[in-house]
């Protein structure tokens, strides 16, 4: 798998899909380009989840989005998690297949945490490795999201956003950059949030997820439960500016609101998003 | 130094047994100690998993309370920390645990709601497969259903309860006050289905649950109305034995017969 493969096209603004909200779709056909749906949820024999899956991708675009690849772990790849994964994909046909840049256990352990790794030569000759594996054996780049993380660890010898463009340029995996987990880090880890998008290849950006947080004021906390707050909206427009139009949705997975009020938020990236890019007259990414 | 596998190791000790060795990892910032930092970590894994569980037995949440779920929760994520990719399998032991475990293991009318619950989570996302239609029965000769058999869809389970845990979930999902326990003197048997999509159940006169369970083994038709006049008396043991088949079939709850040689 080389950086040669083809980047997915633009796809416009979606929202995270979830359960509460799936009468209201089936329904009413909600103006939303597409939708992301978590992997895991419809890992499941059969049933509801996945013919109501399957009604709604007759309508939208939809984009992968897992929880436990675990790419960084240094237990064994989980063969029976990639081969379910594939199976998804080649049912429904995702426009791409992302999860995150973190581990989630080792010997056989699950934590269902997103959890931090050291920006160290070992651990990216280590998460290289097995993203080219992963990558071969789905026959498609895979697609990595930024984690927030709220420790750091002494031995990092570099930084994230040098970790992500490095992995990038080993292996050809596209990036799902989550401008609230910037957000989160740099607070957390006293860094200029800018730093870390300047440092990100532009031409791999694919996605980005905008969030609310939970403020703890010595830390802030990604919770995912309120809606995207101002200083993270500035930060997309930052971001939109360095990385151009790029497919982009509202991630909600607490204190789940109707599905009106997230329109109405992406209505808000929308707006930023046209606003921004009319004024930075960055052409349509490929 | 140690390497990344040596790291990640100690970490998850830290989360799940709250070692802390992996602090001399870990580095402070101006604002906070690297100890409280660790501990988001830490109370995220327990909150998380004791989420999964009240998700998936929302009955028994309800009815133990908050406190005392969390209590029970938590000496379950002690006994079984995760081993599985998916949220969704996390919590399929409960109702074993609740039944092998002091002080829950007194209270069986625990073990019983779980297993409801559990049973109505896997039919719901059991595999799909035919239902068996009253018209696909046409084509059987008159002489021929001695010898048919059925399969039970893949979207049923059959459970067996010594207490009155049926009536409890019933109650909770009224949002009225659940009745008190009750040791029945005899088992309550439930068949547990998805229809339409959603899962449901009903508890099983014996002799109907009887020939289920027999049915489902691939009992013929023959041998299961010889089995209910057995059981409950000869008269009209192949009618009744017919409306159970009628009232299964109804309720989606076979996928298919075949014609025995």
């Amino acid at each position: 798998m080389s950086q040669s493969a083809q980047k997915p096209e633009f796809i416009g603004f979606g929202l995270g899909l979830r359960p509460t909200h799936y009468p209201e779709i089936l329904d009413h056909d909600p103006s939303v380009d597409w939708f992301e749906v978590i992997s895991e949820n419809y890992m499941v024999p059969g049933g509801q989840p996945l013919q109501i899956l399957e009604r709604i991708r007759a309508r939208y675009p939809i984009v992968m989005h897992g929880v436990s690849l675990s790419i960084a772990s240094t237990a064994a790849l989980n063969m029976d998690y990639l081969a379910n994964l594939k199976g998804l994909a080649e049912r429904f046909e995702p426009r791409w297949i992302s999860d995150h840049l973190c581990w989630t256990g080792v010997h056989g352990v699950n934590l269902h945490d997103l959890l931090p790794i050291p920006y160290t030569q070992e651990a990216l000759d280590h998460v290289s490795d097995r993203v080219h594996q992963v990558q071969d054996y789905l026959g498609r780049p895979l697609t990595l999201e930024n984690v927030s993380s709220y420790v750091s660890f002494g031995r990092s010898e570099m930084l994230e956003w040098e970790f992500i463009a490095e992995l990038t340029r080993r292996t050809g995996c596209w990036l799902l950059f989550d401008v609230n987990n910037v957000y989160v880090s740099a607070f957390n880890h006293e860094y200029d949030p800018k730093q870390f998008i300047d440092g990100i290849p532009a031409d791999r950006v694919l996605q980005f997820h905008v969030a609310g947080h939970s403020h703890m004021d010595t830390h802030i906390i990604d919770t995912h439960d309120a809606p995207v707050c101002d200083d993270v909206w500035d930060l997309y427009r930052y971001a939109l500016k360095r990385f151009g139009p790029v497919s982009t949705i509202i991630e909600r997975d607490d204190e789940i609101p109707p599905l009106a009020d997230l329109i109405d938020e992406l209505d808000v990236a929308r707006k930023i998003a046209a606003d921004t890019l009319s004024k930075s007259k960055t052409a349509v990414n490929a | 130094m140690k390497d990344l596998a040596s790291l990640q190791e100690e970490f998850q000790r830290a989360v799940i047994d709250g070692d802390d060795a992996v602090l001399a990892e870990l580095v402070d910032t101006s604002k906070e100690n690297r100890a409280v930092l660790l501990n988001v970590y830490r109370n995220a894994y327990t909150e998380r998993l004791v989420e999964f569980l009240s998700n998936d037995y929302e009955k028994l949440y309800a009815y133990l309370g908050e406190e005392q779920f969390g209590q029970m929760a938590h000496g379950f994520i002690t006994a079984n920390p995760s081993a599985t990719s998916n949220a969704r399998w996390f919590g399929v032991r409960l109702p074993e645990f609740l039944r092998e475990t002091e002080p829950y293991r007194t209270l069986p009318e625990l073990g019983d709601l779980a297993a409801l619950e559990r049973a109505l989570n896997d039919v719901f996302d059991a595999p799909d497969a035919p239902v068996l239609d009253l018209a696909d029965l046409t084509v059987v000769p008159a002489d021929g259903w001695p010898r048919l058999t059925f399969a039970p869809h893949p979207a049923t389970r059959r459970l067996d309860h010594p207490t009155n845990a049926t009536d409890i979930w019933k109650a909770l999902h009224n949002e009225e006050a659940p009745p008190e326990t009750k040791i029945l003197g005899e088992t309550r048997q439930v068949i547990v289905y998805r229809s339409g999509g959603m899962a449901s159940f009903r508890p099983l006169p014996s002799d109907e649950a009887m020939m289920w369970d027999e049915a489902a083994k691939g009992v013929r038709f023959s041998v299961l109305c010889e089995m209910l006049s057995i059981y409950g008396g000869e008269e009209n043991a192949a009618g009744r034995a017919a409306q159970h088949l009628q009232r299964w079939i109804s309720s989606g709850l076979l996928t298919r017969f075949e014609l025995e040689s």
